[in-house]
């Protein structure tokens, strides 16, 4: 009797001691109420999206800075692009972020109707991001990068670190000379260049088709911005019915999509983003479609190829339209909720000193946004001729209705030569025009 | 003194279950039912953020702010994940125990070890690596160039889909096999020895012994390969994004309360939306389990 009392008191503790541990187990982060701010160490959570040279950059900058401030550690947390939002958002909700890489914050256009605000907007409306308007820093950099890509509202939530330039191609240099072929200066000579290359059995073209944006996005709106000069006119016309996806002008851009489809080397669409700097320093093809920030990956594949990288050409020689566009790139933003808002400030700071900054932006190989910083990149001086006014690309102006359907817009995906089902440019601009038509109906 | 034993017996043995009970209402219904609750509002998953109620207005964004052509194939390729993944699944499984559970094998153990493997794995190892392997440097690539034939894989707006279920199904089979096992082991074998004596092929053996008594194992794995796959999104994820024609309602759920690509191809952070999205998926769920059990239970028998 007596045994068995004790034993069923013991496993009645033991299951009260399990259930309150487990209990306890939950939350990691301790609730510290020191208000000893100095000496106490501190660890910064920076979450970034993966490109290899930003990590490259990023460790050389949190080591300088953790030599400064011995007792503030940086850890840094990379996922692929598509998973990037899932970790800011779950971070953010548990607390477990201090600084967070963002892209450059686009508001919706006023002409847009019913769409859902960007996520950058609604952190900064709940706070998550932290006001830097007042933060002396924030002046070391290009007044216009900052009011173009940090701002909302008049105050500035993030400093601007980098701007990109994606609407061009990159191409083999010895390929090209060892058949006398040149940049192109207009579209047709672009096309020219890829079938001749093909009657060589030299494969045009490549870029990373398996994780879709590379040729959906990337290269879709480099062909789209060699037509459209002026993208937030356009898109305001699409939404007022004065201009359609499959008027004349249009037309050009899906005819262009679909002679640029029908270039990609064969099994494109297989080819992940990941080994397409292996593959286009291996010569698999003589032209890569791709942003910019692809270059110091590529040198480091192939040290010894000789490439460039040209805008894509519009119709006439020496148009405005076959300049660089792009878009400033990696932002950081501040945790507006941290408990490490001093240390999340001193590292801000840190890295807006143009000592600091200055090997973080060369190591990035992007364009300088810093005031008085030039980039000693060999790679974008040789942009430099044809980056001379910087503009946004197509896609940051870019809005369609809410869930329009997968031909609504440029999808270049979905003709026949790159595994779609839709056999001409014209039939791929009349389903366009008919998916934004119905999604426009649904939101009257 | 014996009664006073009894009562504080009942009341250990509730204690006992407490913990068990208390996870299952904090980790499963709990969450349920705010899900349900906050499908009627417009939170977006950020913390301390404002929300408020708005009736139905995500119900009737998810059925009249839609794409019908390209929901239709939403929804139809859900079912499709369903249906195909439970079947195949399950007829190979079951094939696989009554192999393994034939006095011919030997080291039955070990190969049902293996056979599980992939279930330990876990979603993203297994993922990633059919994403090496279904790749277009990788081994089955060179396979198929020796017939002369090239694919993109998970590229394939064509292919990619059922290259998904394949994945699936080789992930999970394992466990319904387990489950089979199981219940075959449980049948006697006395009424095999007794069918051999009356002169049975292995086929009557099967369809009369086997089945009817393995019914229950099959209705809980069919029931479970059907809640599984109807909800499943991880694989989809993890090799194609939900591209090339492969997403399903599980998969832009996730995709509505957490976003996709930094570009944001899809925005994210709309909770709210999200939960109404999970509301209809729990119906469909639960219309395809109330159907199935219903068909099941008329034909289980009890030893």
């Amino acid at each position: 009797m007596k045994k068995r009392n004790f034993k069923l008191l013991s496993m009645l503790v033991f299951t009260t001691l399990l259930a309150t541990s487990l209990v306890g187990c939950g939350s990691k982060s301790s609730t510290t109420v020191s208000t000893k701010t100095e000496d106490k160490p501190v660890t910064l959570q920076l979450l970034a999206w993966s490109n290899p040279a930003t990590t490259t950059a990023l460790k050389v900058l949190n080591d300088n800075f953790t030599k400064k401030y011995p007792n503030i550690k940086v850890e840094v947390t990379s996922v692929d692009s598509a998973t990037y939002p899932n970790l800011v958002q779950t971070r953010i909700a548990a607390g477990n972020a201090d600084i967070i890489a963002q892209q450059s914050f686009q508001p919706n256009p006023d002409f847009t109707k019913g769409l859902d605000k960007p996520p950058f907007q609604k952190y900064i409306e709940n706070g998550d991001f932290l006001d830097l308007t007042n933060e002396a820093f924030v002046k070391n950099y290009d007044p216009n990068a900052v009011k173009d890509s940090s701002t909302f509202n008049d105050k500035v939530y993030a400093l601007p670190m980098s701007r990109t330039s994606y609407n061009g191609v990159f191409y083999n240099k010895t390929i090209f000379e060892a058949n006398g072929l040149k940049v192109p200066q207009t579209w047709d000579e672009f096309m020219t260049i890829c079938t001749t290359l093909e009657a060589k059995k030299i494969p045009a073209l490549t870029a990373g088709g398996k994780d879709s944006w590379p040729i959906g996005a990337v290269a879709a709106n480099a062909v789209v911005s060699t037509v459209i000069s002026d993208p937030s006119a356009y898109v305001k016309g699409l939404w007022d019915g004065s201009k359609k996806l499959n008027d004349a002008e249009s037309q050009v851009i899906f005819d262009r999509l679909a002679q640029l489809a029908s270039h990609y080397e064969k099994g494109v669409m297989g080819v992940d983003y990941a080994s397409v700097p292996g593959r286009f320093a291996a010569e698999k093809a003589a032209m890569l479609t791709d942003g910019a920030w692809q270059a110091p990956q590529i040198a480091k594949a192939n040290p010894d190829l000789k490439f460039g990288y040209f805008p894509m050409p519009s119709t006439e020689k020496g148009s405005d339209l076959a300049q660089l566009k792009g878009k400033y790139d990696t932002l950081f933003a501040g945790s507006g909720k941290s408990k490490n808002k001093d240390a999340i400030l001193k590292w801000l700071a840190f890295t807006s000193e143009k000592d600091n900054y200055t090997p973080f932006i060369n190591t990035l190989a992007m364009e300088p946004t810093m005031t008085g910083v030039t980039s000693s990149d060999a790679f974008l001086k040789e942009l430099a001729p044809v980056s001379k006014d910087f503009q946004l690309q197509f896609e940051l102006v870019w809005r369609a209705p809410k869930a329009i359907g997968k031909f609504g817009g440029f999808q270049p995906t979905q003709l026949k030569v790159l595994g779609g089902t839709v056999a001409t440019a014209k039939e791929l601009a009349d389903l366009s025009q008919k998916d934004w038509d119905a999604a426009y109906r649904a939101i009257k | 003194m014996h009664s006073t034993n009894t009562t504080f017996k009942k009341w250990a043995i509730y204690c006992g279950v407490l913990p068990a009970i208390l996870i299952y209402l904090i980790m499963n219904v709990g969450p349920s039912i705010a899900s349900f609750v906050f499908s009627f509002t417009d939170m977006s998953g950020l913390r301390g953020a404002s929300w408020k109620f708005i009736g139905l207005d995500n119900y009737k964004e998810y059925f009249f702010i839609q794409n019908y052509r390209d929901y239709i194939d939403v929804i139809k390729r859900t079912l499709v994940y369903a249906g195909v993944t439970t079947v195949v699944q399950n007829v190979i499984a079951l094939f696989v125990a009554v192999i393994l559970n034939s006095k011919f094998i030997k080291g039955r153990n070990l190969f049902r070890a293996i056979i599980f493997m992939p279930v330990v794995l876990g979603v993203v190892v297994t993922s990633l690596s059919w994403g090496l392997v279904f790749n277009t440097e990788g081994p089955i690539a060179k396979i198929l160039a020796i017939f002369g034939t090239s694919s993109n894989f998970f590229g394939d707006q064509k292919y990619a889909f059922m290259l998904i279920i394949f994945v699936q199904i080789w992930m999970y089979m394992g466990w319904s096999m387990v489950i089979f096992l199981a219940g075959l082991q449980s049948i006697p074998a006395d009424l095999y020895e007794a069918g051999e004596i009356d002169g049975t092929t292995w086929w009557q053996a099967f369809k009369n012994i086997t089945l009817p008594l393995l019914w229950p194992s099959v209705t809980v794995n069919v029931l479970m390969s059907i809640i599984g796959a109807l909800s499943s999104f991880q694989i989809i994820l993890l090799t194609t994004g939900g591209n090339f024609n492969t997403s399903t309602l599980g998969m832009n759920i996730y995709a509505q309360a957490f976003g996709i690509g930094k570009q944001a191809t899809v925005l994210g952070l709309r909770q709210g939306y999200a939960s109404a999205m999970s509301m209809v998926l729990f119906v469909i769920i639960l219309v395809f389990v109330l159907i199935f059990q219903y068909i099941m239970k008329k034909r289980e028998i009890e030893i």
